[in-house]
Formats: C-alpha cells, structure tokens, sequence
C-alpha cells in the first residue's frame, strides 16, 4: 500500500485519517449513484433523441456541480441530493432566452413520465424523482463573445441571458486539486470524464475531501442547503485558497482561516466571481441578512474545529467530530479508524514505540506478541 | 519462547527499567510494582497504570483512580475482569508465561486495550477482537 490505512504517529496525522473515513462515510452509495447515474443517461437520451425537436440545435448534454467536481455528499437528513445536468445547444445564442428555455421544456413535457414530474424553476427545468433524488436540468447556449467554455442561461424571472461556465469552472477545480499530486493510492485521471465513476474516497484530491466536509457541516449548521451558504460558494473560496495541503486537518484549519479573514477584513458583502467567467458572482444571492447568517456560521465552524483539534481522548474526539459533520457520521468514521486499527494488528504491522508504549505503525516500533483480549465482551 | 527459563522478579524489573525508562519500577520482597503513564494514541488520554507482579501468579494490570468509564447505564467496560482490570491475554493459551518479559507483552497489550477502551468508549463497540468467558477467573498464571 502507497500509504498506511491510519496514521498513529501525530494528532494531526491522526485527525487526518479520522477524517479520511469521515469522508468515506459521507460517500454516495453505490445504489444512489447508480440510480442518478442511470436516469442521468436516460434524460440525456432523451434530450438528444433523433426525433427530438432539440436535434437541429445538436445538443451536448453533461454534469455540471458537485457530482462533475466529485464533492457529491449523501443528503443530510430529509434533504434530497440531486445532479445538475447542462442541455447545451448550438447555433441557439440569437435566440431569446425564454424561447430556448420553452424548447428544451417542450421536449421534456413530450415525455409521459417526465411530464408528470416536471418543475419549472428560476434557471433549469427540474425533474422530481420519487424518493430524495432530483434532476435539474440547464437549457444553455455558447457564449461566443466570452469566448472558450463560456455559455448563457436563461433566467425566467430577469428574462435575460445569465453567464456561466460549468465545464471552466471544473476544469479549473481540478486544477486547483492538482496544485499537488492527490494521497492516496493512486492518481485521479487527468481528464474530466462525463460522469465521473464514483472514485473511491481514498483516491480523491484532499481539497475534494475538504469541499465534502465544509458542505457537510454546513448542512449540520443549517439543517440543510440553505441560501446563506451555497455549494458553490464554499467550494470556489476553498479551492482558491487551497496551497496543497496534504493534510485534511491542515487544509480545513487554513481555508476557515482565509475565509474568516476575507469576510471580517472586507466592507459590505463580498464578490465571489465565477474564477471562469468574471461575469458571473456567485455570491449574488447574498442579502444583508444571509450573508450575516454566513458570516455566523464561518465563525461557528472556526470554534468548533478548535475545539475538535484540542480534544483528548477519542471519545471526546467523537463527539467533537459528530458536532462538526452529525453523530452517526462520527461514530461510523471512528469504527472504521478502530476496524482498521484491527485489521493492523492482525496482519502484525501495529507495534509500540520504544519508551514510551504508545501504539504506533512505524517500522521503528517493537513488535507486540500476539494475544486475545479476554473477559466478556 | 518456549524452552526459555522462567524470569524471576529482578530480571522482569530490570527489563522494565531498560525498555521503560520513565516508569517507576520497584522490587519490594516478591513482589514487582510498576507505575507509569501510558498515552495510547497521539488523539488519546494519557492513562495513569499500574502493574503488580508476584512469581508464581498473573501480572495485574490497574489503571485506577476512575479513568476507565462505563458507559451510559453502566455498561460494564469488555474485557475486564472484575474492578475493571484490563482482561489482556487468555490464561487457557498460555500467551503469558513467566518466561516473557512483562515490559514487552503486558505493557504492550495494556496500549493495546486502551486505544480500543476509548473507541468502545466513543462508540460502544469493542473493535479489539478477544475471547469471551462466562464465568469469573482466579488470578492465578
């Protein structure tokens, strides 16, 4: 193995590997990402059907959002996960915005399923799906005049054209994770796929982990997504203040640092342009009111990881990470450490350090003869 | 090990002042008394221990004071004997003889137990394996 399942030899390297599972804890399951990727490919086909009027406009259909960036996190309690689709057509861009946004609906209302579970919403079209899943799907044209991946949306609301680049954005996302190479067991394929397979978390970037956490514990703040601290929020500062830490406890530690920084130090409510697409401030939505409920929550988080970081005894360290990402998320991640403490032991690579008995994996340690706890378990 | 003498208490005591030199350890007639702090894990308590030695019978292991804690209802801790003494090895194996040396057996599997006391302690779960007995043994070796 590249790299040992749990690190014993510091509290940071320990917090890391706590983390770690904490992140795996948070993956989607295999089920959930194969039911979204699965009607994913069906609305897709659906979209570019032959007979579909969408067919003289070529359109290019492709993930755009946390599920294209592999920060997706299994919904929070009652909350429904969902996967942003971009329905890209060509040749549409004189067109007025609404006319493209009925055309890509008018498609979607043919459909006799679709029909009966279609939402027209401010930007995309959005299919509710039985259980907690949902389809937003975003009619676009190319932007020529911004140039590169650069696409308009239509807004329904301002009738208007808005920017954005979602395959920019994510190409410059993952730049941003490869500011380092990844730990883990291997590399992330350079390229973007079109779903990306479900990578196993210990194959993801660290700033990809981070992104989960700080939208996780958002959720356990917020009880939910709420507007005062969107996704895409959190992961363009995080990604733009990243500097390759490998260490997760390290990268959450400074990214709250810099966040707090920029919001205490800056007068009114600050930008967050799309680093992709200037024209696009993803902060947008801030109103005096969520932006302080952000602020507040920055601050909470601030507090809470100091406290998690001087907590002693695993016990405590539990509940400090069930106060930052929700208890049953904690208690799963600190079985995995001590399962995998376990699986250690058993194939005789824990030790203890020399001196001083603490437990450790370092080749340096004394090796511990074999035994079986004894008594009632 | 096997095949090897028995160690008597003055070697088991000067084995434990070699490997663990921060560790009061002293020879009172028969009998071996260590005290030290063990540190399990870097995230971990550092836990105050005792160890008790007599030739002839079990070492006994105490980490005294109320520093192990039940859980809610008062869930008795897994693998201990009674007094809450850390259950470290199966007598019926034979995995502790008088030929090892208590500073790297008993010392080692006492770290051991105490990373997994404090996970159980998180989670209720004893993720350190062991076997289970149902009735109470005596302390003898």
């Amino acid at each position: 193995m590249a790299h040992p399942a749990i690190a014993l030899d510091t509290r940071q390297g320990q917090l890391d590997s706590l983390l770690e599972q904490v992140c795996l804890a948070l993956q989607l399951t295999l089920t959930q990402y194969r039911d979204a990727k699965q009607k994913y490919e069906a609305v897709g086909e659906w979209l570019s059907a032959d007979e579909s009027l969408l067919q003289a406009f070529r359109p290019m259909i492709y993930p755009q959002g946390s599920m294209r960036l592999g920060t997706t996190n299994r919904p929070w309690g009652r909350e429904e996960f969902d996967l942003d689709l971009v329905c890209q057509l060509h040749g549409c861009g004189g067109a007025h915005p609404l006319a493209v946004y009925d055309l890509v609906h008018g498609r979607l209302d043919e459909h006799g399923t679709y029909k009966q579970i279609l939402e027209k919403k401010k930007r995309c079209l959005r299919l509710n799906y039985a259980g907690n899943f949902h389809l937003d799907i975003l009619p676009a044209c190319p932007d020529p005049p911004r140039g590169g991946t650069c696409v308009k949306v239509p807004d329904r609301k301002l009738e208007c054209w808005m920017p954005t680049n979602p395959i920019g954005y994510a190409d410059w996302f993952f730049d941003r994770c490869r500011y380092k190479p990844p730990m883990g067991l291997g590399y992330m394929a350079t390229d973007v796929r079109p779903l990306p397979s479900p990578v196993p978390s210990e194959m993801k970037y660290p700033l990809q982990r981070a992104v989960q956490l700080l939208k996780r514990h958002r959720d356990s703040y917020f009880d939910g997504n709420p507007e005062a601290a969107r996704s895409v929020v959190l992961t363009t500062l995080a990604a733009t203040f990243y500097r390759g830490q490998d260490s997760l406890t390290a990268c959450l530690d400074d990214t709250i640092n810099a966040i707090l920084w920029l919001v205490e130090s800056t007068p009114g409510i600050i930008a967050i342009p799309n680093p992709t697409n200037l024209d696009e401030n993803f902060a947008d939505a801030w109103t005096e009111e969520t932006y302080d409920q952000f602020k507040e929550y920055i601050r909470n988080f601030r507090q809470q990881l100091d406290a998690l970081m001087a907590k002693r005894g695993l016990d405590e360290v539990n509940k400090g990470l069930g106060t930052l990402f929700g208890g049953s998320i904690a208690i799963k991640a600190v079985n995995a450490f001590g399962g995998l403490a376990k699986g250690l032991r058993d194939e005789n690579q824990l030790r203890v350090a020399p001196k001083t008995a603490a437990v450790t994996a370092a080749a340096s340690g004394l090796s511990i003869p074999r035994n079986n706890f004894f008594g009632k378990a | 090990m096997r095949g090897k003498r028995r160690l008597n208490i003055r070697e088991q005591a000067a084995w434990m002042r070699n490997n663990l030199p921060r560790f009061q350890t002293e020879v009172t007639g028969r009998e071996l008394i260590c005290r030290g702090n063990i540190q399990p894990t870097p995230l971990s308590r550092e836990y105050k221990v005792v160890i008790h030695y007599e030739f002839g019978y079990r070492p006994r292991v105490f980490v005294p004071g109320g520093q192990l804690r039940r859980r809610d209802h008062g869930e008795p801790i897994p693998h201990t004997y009674a007094d809450d003494e850390p259950c470290l090895y199966y007598p019926a194996n034979a995995e502790w003889t008088s030929e090892m040396k208590i500073a790297t057996t008993i010392v080692s599997w006492l770290a051991l137990w105490l990373m997994y006391y404090e996970i159980w302690s998180a989670t209720g779960e004893w993720l350190g394996g062991g076997i289970e007995h149902k009735t109470e043994e005596k302390p003898t070796e």
